[in-house]
């Protein structure tokens, strides 16, 4: 089976651009790495469409359909078919495209500042403005093609069918303030994934104890980028104002760390003993109510043996959990459980729905040892990760793990299965090897994460018992409010 | 201090003993009035309560008041109670004693006591625990709430009996219910304390608020009892049902003992002979004579004979200067001498305020002068009397401070001191207002969909919505608000299977419980601190643009800096003592009208309500000297763009033939002879002083605040076509307020026009006391005393 072409399109609001210092702008750019890049904002942006310009290399693409001159038109980028349509009037002119310049056989994208969302809480009503004028101006009836329109007044996260019309967000407000960077994922099939990066991950941000007022400070005294950091004298940094021997340590370290894809070790705290039971859920979105698939991995990241207990019924919310727990109990009751970023979601999530569908589990449940990588790592500063945005995906490629190619992001995988709960037909009906390969991706890069750890670092603790009560100083706090 | 019951009359302990012995008495006192003693009535609570509860509480506490016992027996019939009684009533013991009943029939029973400040929740945290104690029973209560520390949360949730919180924080934990399970599962009582404070914007959320945590005990099949315990106010059985959507038994005949006391309606000079018939609102400030004086006189001419004082001011400045005034005051007067008087308020600090509430109790201090702070709950013992400058806006708080006078059975006198002010007048004018039975109403209005929107996500969050949900989401507007949230990606799916939560986490956090609209600004102190909760974009631009100063608190503030253009709006603020006030300028249209409810009054005269556009464009100010009201400063731009509000309104359209009729009745003359500028001055009056006049007395019937209101008036309206005056909500979505002034316009324009018509103010300017509004965005102009009078009475005849 091959990959469906694919084309990224990295969205930015004219803000990130022109507040962001130089090194972020590079960073972001090679993160992505996109073919097109999509200047989002209601207004014409020529400051920030120049830096864009000097930065973006030869072959990617410049969109700013706020500009004062737009690039307009069809477009085959990498084997995907696009419209850059700043005004209406390109939009009547698709159908003169249609057959001469399009392939009306694979979907087209339509990229436009043209489409916005009014939320009226006092009438109670939600409206996309501009879209009768869109949706006349282009003319559906009279098209032959299957369109999918993105458009950078929107929310990256936003995707809604009206009558007809299937809207994208394109990013608006990407990169300002608390909205994340994010990068759409155009396929020849119609489909679009989305990535995202928060704005406090790029250039010396992306360091650990750095922030917005120490970057400035660090770029000040010369360092412009994180390398600069990491091969500088230790005296050098630690001289800056603020900065005391450990930080500047630390900043350091993480600098290394990211340059060379190592872990580094920042304590002696011992990861748990006994053979850790890695697992990574798959649910209905951030706010699930069911825990559909839970991957577990029992042995090593290369040759452990993969298990995927999975509900494929909606209607049966607590087969996959009470599978997996049954396991569990009977199996490996003394090794501890562990999940990357499992305090902020896997581990809540699975004992909600514990309480929810198999009370009598929960005993069980909240008996087990959890670990969670990412909060001893990161959160409890015990060691340093590489990759620059700690999620598992970023640190475990930086660690040398090559995933497979599923093409799923984890917002797909919700949809799809809120698709099939919605709607439980043949056309809906998930590929359910494809995911299950998915999870297994995940779970073995947490296993190298994990592995990695315990090799790092100056000394590995053996004396830790094996079966703790719920108490334990990794778990809990966070999970109290 | 005599313990005589019937002193004698010249000792100023009575109203007329006041009046007799007054320095250069000036005819102040209007209205004499007596309230006799009440004995208590008890009833053995062995009658109520089993052996188990009762011999205990018979030995440490004594009687039931015949209230408490009422409420006791209508909770063991499984009714939902609301206790609107005085305070001091023991309406705590109403809720304890249930929490005791239940907990002996089954020891995993839980209850959740809600209360509206922090403050008040630690305090009956000890109390009860004590009382538990006494009881001889094993009940735990904790305080659970933002002050909690993170590692004793789980512990309490997971073990208390009986747990204290507020509506903040409510709001919140509702986002990770499941963490709550038990406790919520075994839930048989739900308390809801000082009920009557939950109105307006921070009522309407509280009450959504309720609606969802009642929908997740139902999820774990829990379904407790209610108990709402509440001051006297108008309506507590609909209020107690709007705040939780349950129906309630009211007991409300108070069965708690008090003393006889005096209350004596008191009006200080003005000078207004020396007044043109053109005099302006500020003419009228500065001729009055400060009623912060004439309460210190009174307070030194009390202290002076022996009788121990608290008067209430309206700000932490008049507390300080009254306490300066009646020094000097008590060295003027005939009996001179000398006079220990303290100030207390919030701003004081605690080592401060301790002292003074010590030496008022040991009796070492003649009078304390404070802003309502001591209103409630503060025990500085008994005092003989108090002295009310001006009328603290409900008749709940009148009560309240009158209320603090009186040691056991001796006589006690309360002294009300009018200020220039409508209200005030009207209460001088007609005492038996705040004397009669009647309480102003306590609205909420459900009807607002701001608000609405909000919660309905947050419940989405909290489990999914269905169809079931129907019952606590008012049906009609649950489809159009799902399908508002899907179009905007906040939510997926639909009500016959289930509609999921798909936006960003915790939307509980989103939620201001003081604002309605999803633009807040934050209030920032510049060097320090101030405990304010985040504003409303309307009330940001009316109140607090850049300049303006207001007060919060009793302290006054200045704003330094006003900033929209940010994700988190914001504006600083700094704290300034002057003698000054802002007045800002605006002009106002209303348009977009759709009315909802209409009443044909017949002969062109119509009311009605609904919903439309009011745009505000604020754009000047002034600063102006409170004593005098003159300004100090040139007019200065705001800088703020119009605003929009979407809002509810009721209005009131006449005939167009109405105008020539009073400008003929008026000026005896041909009316088409009249300028366009004469026209404006005395038909637009009327209307006008009929708009201020409804605004500014609405308070007497409805608890709520002048500002929460705004009103335009207009001889010839763009989309009504006639003479009409609005009165609106001053918020997005509305408060429901205008709701109740349609429904209760009768009476509201009944006692304007009666205010008006007996206001004896020279001239057809009107004053502060009729007409006059500090608020009004066109700097009084133009009012005419005489025809809003003769415009009400058209009115009022047609209803």
């Amino acid at each position: 089976m091959s990959s469906p072409a694919t084309t990224r399109i990295a969205c930015a609001s004219p803000r990130f651009v022109e507040q962001g210092d130089p090194t972020a702008l590079d960073d972001w750019l090679s993160y992505f790495d996109p073919e097109i890049v999509l200047l989002t904002g209601g207004a014409p942006a020529p400051r920030a469409a120049s830096l864009l310009r000097r930065r973006i290399s030869a072959d990617t693409h410049l969109f700013h359909p706020a500009g004062n001159a737009p690039a307009s038109g069809p477009r085959r980028i990498d084997g995907v078919q696009f419209v850059f349509a700043p005004t209406v009037q390109t939009l009547r002119e698709i159908h003169e495209y249609e057959g001469r310049d399009l392939d009306t056989s694979v979907p087209t994208f339509v990229l436009s500042g043209l489409l916005d969302l009014n939320v009226d809480t006092t009438t109670l009503s939600t409206s996309l403005v501009g879209r009768e004028e869109y949706v006349s101006a282009l003319d559906l009836k009279h098209l032959e093609g299957e369109y999918i329109h993105i458009s950078t007044q929107l929310p990256a996260e936003y995707r809604r069918e009206w009558d007809g019309l299937t809207v994208i967000g394109g990013g608006a407000e990407a990169g300002y303030a608390d909205t994340p960077l994010v990068a759409l994922d155009c396929r020849d099939d119609g489909r679009v994934l989305t990535r995202s990066l928060n704005r406090s991950q790029l250039g010396l941000r992306a360091l650990d104890q750095v922030g917005r007022k120490r970057a400035q400070h660090l770029r000040e005294a010369g360092f412009t980028n994180r390398d600069d950091i990491a091969e500088a004298d230790s005296g050098s940094i630690s001289d800056l104002p603020g900065l005391g021997q450990t930080t500047a340590e630390r900043i350091q370290q993480s600098a290394t760390a990211i340059a060379h894809g190592d872990i580094v070790r920042e304590s002696e705290d011992p990861l748990p003993s006994g053979d850790p039971v890695y697992i990574d859920i798959e649910t209905d979105g951030l706010n699930p109510t069911i825990t559909w698939l839970i991957g577990v991995l029992d042995g090593t990241a290369d040759g452990g043996n993969y298990m995927s207990f999975i509900q494929t019924d909606p209607e049966e919310p607590r087969r996959a959990i009470e599978d997996f727990m049954a396991w569990y109990t009977a199996n490996a009751s003394h090794r501890p459980l562990v999940a990357y970023r499992g305090w902020k979601f896997d581990f809540s999530v699975i004992h909600d729905h514990i309480v929810e569908y198999c009370p009598h589990y929960e005993d069980d449940w909240t008996s087990t040892y959890r670990f969670d990588p990412y909060q001893w790592a990161v959160e409890d500063g015990n060691a340093i990760l590489p990759g620059r945005t700690n999620k598992l995906e970023d640190v475990a490629a930086a660690l040398g793990y090559e995933r497979a190619d599923t093409g799923l992001t984890g917002a797909a995988v919700a949809r799809a299965y809120q698709q099939w709960m919605a709607d439980q037909s043949t056309a809906t009906e998930l590929d359910w090897d494809r995911f299950k390969s998915y999870c297994e991706d995940d779970v073995r890069g947490l296993a190298v994460i994990y592995e990695t750890l315990e090799e790092s670092g100056r000394i590995i603790s053996t004396n830790e018992s094996s079966r703790d009560t719920s108490d334990t100083t990794t778990q809990g706090t966070l999970s109290d409010w | 201090m005599s313990s005589d019951s019937d002193p004698p009359e010249y000792a100023p302990i009575t109203a007329r003993g006041l009046q007799r012995t007054f320095p250069e008495y000036q005819d102040q006192l209007k209205h004499a009035e007596t309230v006799p003693a009440r004995d208590g009535s008890y009833v053995d609570p062995h009658d109520v309560l089993r052996p188990e509860l009762a011999d205990p509480f018979s030995e440490t506490v004594g009687d039931l008041f015949t209230h408490q016992a009422a409420a006791l027996r209508h909770l063991a019939e499984d009714d939902n109670v609301c206790v609107a009684t005085s305070t001091s009533s023991g309406k705590t013991y109403v809720y304890a004693l249930q929490v005791a009943r239940n907990h002996l029939a089954d020891s995993d029973s839980t209850a959740l006591l809600v209360y509206p400040t922090k403050a008040l929740s630690r305090d009956q945290e000890q109390e009860l625990n004590e009382f538990f104690g006494d009881l001889g029973l094993d009940i735990s209560v904790r305080v659970y709430d933002g002050d909690t520390p993170q590692d004793r949360r789980k512990h309490i949730r997971e073990t208390a009996d009986v747990i204290i919180t507020n509506f903040v924080g409510v709001n919140v934990y509702l986002g990770h219910h499941t963490r709550w399970h038990s406790f919520l599962a075994n839930c048989d009582l739900l308390a809801i304390d000082e009920s009557h404070t939950y109105t307006g914007v921070h009522g309407m959320h509280v009450a959504w608020t309720i609606r969802r945590l009642r929908r997740i005990l139902d999820h774990y099949e829990s379904d407790p009892q209610l108990v709402c315990t509440s001051a006297t106010i108008g309506n507590p059985a609909e209020h107690s049902t709007r705040l939780t959507g349950k129906s309630f038994t009211v007991v409300d005949e108070d069965g708690s003992p008090r003393g006889k006391r005096d209350i004596a309606f008191w009006k200080p000079p003005v000078e207004e002979d020396a007044l043109d018939p053109d005099a302006d609102f500020e003419d009228f400030r500065e001729a009055q004579t400060n009623p912060a004086r004439e309460a210190s006189a009174i307070l030194a001419h009390l202290g002076l004979n022996g009788i121990q004082t608290l008067m209430f001011t309206r700000s932490r400045k008049n507390a300080e200067l009254g306490a300066k005034y009646a020094g000097s005051a008590a060295s003027e007067h005939p009996e001179s001498g000398y006079l220990s008087v303290e100030p207390y308020h919030a701003g004081l600090g605690k080592e401060t305020r301790r002292g003074t509430e010590y030496q008022f109790k040991s009796e070492q201090l003649d009078g304390v002068t404070s802003t309502n702070a001591l209103e409630l709950g503060i025990d500085i013992g008994s005092m003989d009397a108090t002295i009310l400058t001006g009328y603290p806006g409900t008749r709940q708080s009148f009560w309240q401070q009158v209320g603090r006078s009186g040691r056991g059975d001796t006589d006690a006198l309360s002294v009300f001191i009018a200020r220039a002010d409508a209200i005030d007048q009207y209460i001088i004018d007609n005492p038996e207002y705040v004397l009669g039975d009647a309480i102003e109403d306590a609205v909420i209005g459900l009807e607002n969909n701001p608000v609405y929107a909000q919660h309905l996500l947050c419940a989405a969050q909290e489990h999914p919505l269905t169809e079931e949900d129907r019952e606590w989401f008012d049906g009609e507007r649950l489809d159009r608000a799902v399908e508002m949230w899907i179009d905007a990606g906040k939510l997926a799916g639909d009500l016959s299977r289930s509609v999921r939560y798909t936006g960003p986490p915790r939307p509980q956090s989103d939620i201001s419980m003081y604002t309605t609209s999803d633009t807040q600004f934050d209030v920032r102190c510049r060097d320090g601190e101030i405990d304010m909760e985040p504003i409303d974009k309307e009330r940001a631009y009316r109140d607090h643009h850049e300049g303006a100063l207001f007060l919060h608190n009793g302290a006054q503030y200045e704003v330094i800096e006003f900033n929209e253009d940010v994700p988190n709006p914001y504006v600083t603020v700094e704290e300034v003592r002057t003698n000054e006030y802002t007045e800002t300028v605006s002009e106002k249209t209303v348009r977009n009208l759709d009315p909802e409810a209409t009443r044909d009054l017949g002969n062109g005269y119509h009311l009605a309500w609904g919903t439309g556009t009011v745009e505000i464009h604020y754009t000047h100010f002034q600063r102006k000297k409170i004593s005098s009201g003159k300004a100090t400063t040139p007019m200065q731009p705001t800088g703020l763009p119009p605003i929009e509000l979407n809002t509810q309104l009721m209005w009131i359209e006449t005939p167009l033939s109405l105008q020539d009729e009073i400008l003929h009745e008026i000026t005896g003359e041909d009316p088409s002879m009249l300028t366009d500028g004469d026209v404006m001055a005395i038909f637009g009056g009327g209307l006008h002083g009929a708009e201020h006049g409804m605004i500014k007395l609405t308070p007497l019937e409805l608890r709520m605040d002048k500002s929460d209101l705004g009103g335009l008036s207009t001889p010839v309206h763009q989309e009504t076509g006639v003479p009409t005056w609005f009165i609106h909500d001053a918020v997005e979505g509305g408060l429901g307020f205008s709701k109740r002034i349609y429904e209760q316009v009768d009476t509201i324009a009944e006692r304007t026009r009666e205010r008006v018509g007996q206001c004896d103010c020279k001239g057809t300017g009107g004053c502060p006391a009729c007409i006059m509004d500090s608020q009004c965005g066109n700097q009084n102009r133009y009012l005419h005393t005489q025809a809003t009078v003769k415009v009400l009475d058209r009115v009022l005849n047609q209803l």
